[in-house]
């Protein structure tokens, strides 16, 4: 019988308490895939500011387990956006997502970024389906539109983007080569962003498992990584919640940088990845009342 | 601004905001309508549901395509069509719920529940 179970990354920052945004993720998970464990991986101080502030009681109903490491400090700064009028900087900690597949205690795993929050059990299908790694290649924003040409292609002559948000994985030797070239591309960025012509120097896991996903398939596009149903919902960071109806429905504003474009949107059964973080811990009691 | 106008930016708004609010509708029932059976992942459509009761009633092997296009051998057809009723079921039910909902909503702010 083989161990299935949900996994996320915390490292929080100054700036974003990625362990709040984790608690919320896993109690998503918990509400409608409540058979499967949920791990968090994070490291000491985010840990201990996450007792102090959350409480242990909390926690507990969140993860049934925790492991540290520390990835170390490498200089990743990100803009991040909070609706359409703030914006501000911050490390973002991301450098070991690749290492996911060592330090997982399950034999098939789902990753979810902490800022996913599921609002059906769809995910759960994916375990002991037919591909050896699944990640999500479409995504809608909140108005269904497609999102950036950035976000779909690594550069508009280069190779499609597979989004890192979600990657479910079974223990295989297929898996094992993924995520081994997964590290060899972070390894080696400033190569692989030369060779595939995508702009800015963040390190972006996105492109980095794009990369590995299209090398391990023979350079090509052949199938290697399965794709989750559909396409992920996702709420811009220009984007903000209005108001949380229940667990898995909200009223969520969709902003463009022209202010008279802006439109409110239902979301309602589906998960949805809260780009703008801030707008999760804004909503975090009515949210997590919701779940509870 | 002239009255008119303003009447007509903000029934423009209230046609955007339905339209997106039928995509989104749309998008929620696709969710609904994913079904995994033996270890595969099908969407319960008309079309795969008439196929799988044709081949069903005629006592054939069942041979369908996955959603990642692999070929599954279903070895209990009847029960794979059970649930793929049942799904695709539940997944008009709620669609005609919200249409129902929508077609009452004459205001920005009800299309969205508020």
């Amino acid at each position: 019988m083989s161990t299935k179970g949900f996994i996320m990354f915390a490292y929080n920052n100054e700036q974003l308490d990625y362990t709040q945004l984790a608690l919320v993720a896993a109690y998503a998970v918990k509400k409608y895939m409540p058979e499967y464990p949920v791990v968090l991986v994070t490291n000491q101080a985010s840990l201990e500011h996450c007792k102090e502030t959350h409480g242990v009681p909390m926690m507990n109903a969140a993860w049934d387990d925790i492991i540290i490491t520390d990835p170390g400090y490498e200089k990743n700064m990100r803009l991040h956006h909070d609706g359409a009028y703030n914006s501000f900087n911050a490390q973002f900690t991301n450098t070991n997502k690749h290492d996911i597949y060592n330090i997982s205690p399950f034999d098939e795993t789902i990753l979810i970024d902490t800022d996913y929050l599921c609002g059906n059990n769809n995910l759960s299908k994916l375990f002991g389906g037919q591909h050896d790694v699944a990640m999500y290649r479409d995504a809608r924003n909140l108005r269904m539109e497609e999102p950036y040409t950035t976000e779909r292609w690594l550069h508009y002559a280069g190779i499609r983007m597979w989004w890192s948000t979600v990657v479910y994985w079974r223990k295989s030797e297929e898996a094992e080569h993924f995520f081994n070239t997964w590290l060899a591309v972070k390894q080696n960025w400033e190569y692989y962003r030369f060779l595939y012509k995508f702009p800015g120097t963040l390190y972006r896991t996105d492109y980095s498992a794009s990369i590995a996903a299209h090398m391990c398939d023979g350079w090509s596009d052949g199938g290697f990584i399965g794709q989750i149903p559909n396409y992920m919902r996702y709420q811009d960071q220009r984007d903000d919640i209005v108001e949380v109806f229940g667990p898995n429905h909200w009223v969520m504003l969709s902003n463009l940088p022209e202010e008279w474009k802006n439109i409110v949107v239902e979301i309602k059964g589906e998960d949805v990845h809260m780009m703008n973080k801030k707008s999760i811990i804004r909503t975090y009691d009515k949210i997590i009342e919701a779940l509870a | 601004m002239d009255n008119r106008l303003n009447d007509a930016l903000a029934f423009a708004n209230y046609r955007l905001t339905l339209q997106v609010q039928r995509q989104n509708i749309e998008a929620r029932v696709a969710a609904a309508m994913i079904l995994s059976f033996q270890n595969a992942i099908f969407t319960a459509t008309q079309e795969l549901i008439g196929h799988v009761g044709l081949l069903t009633v005629r006592g054939d092997t069942v041979l369908v395509s996955d959603n990642s296009g692999n070929v599954i051998e279903i070895a209990n057809s009847n029960d794979f069509l059970t649930q793929l009723i049942k799904t695709y079921n539940s997944a008009m039910k709620l669609k005609q719920e919200e249409q129902q909902r929508l077609k009452s909503a004459r205001s920005t702010a009800k299309i969205v529940g508020l």
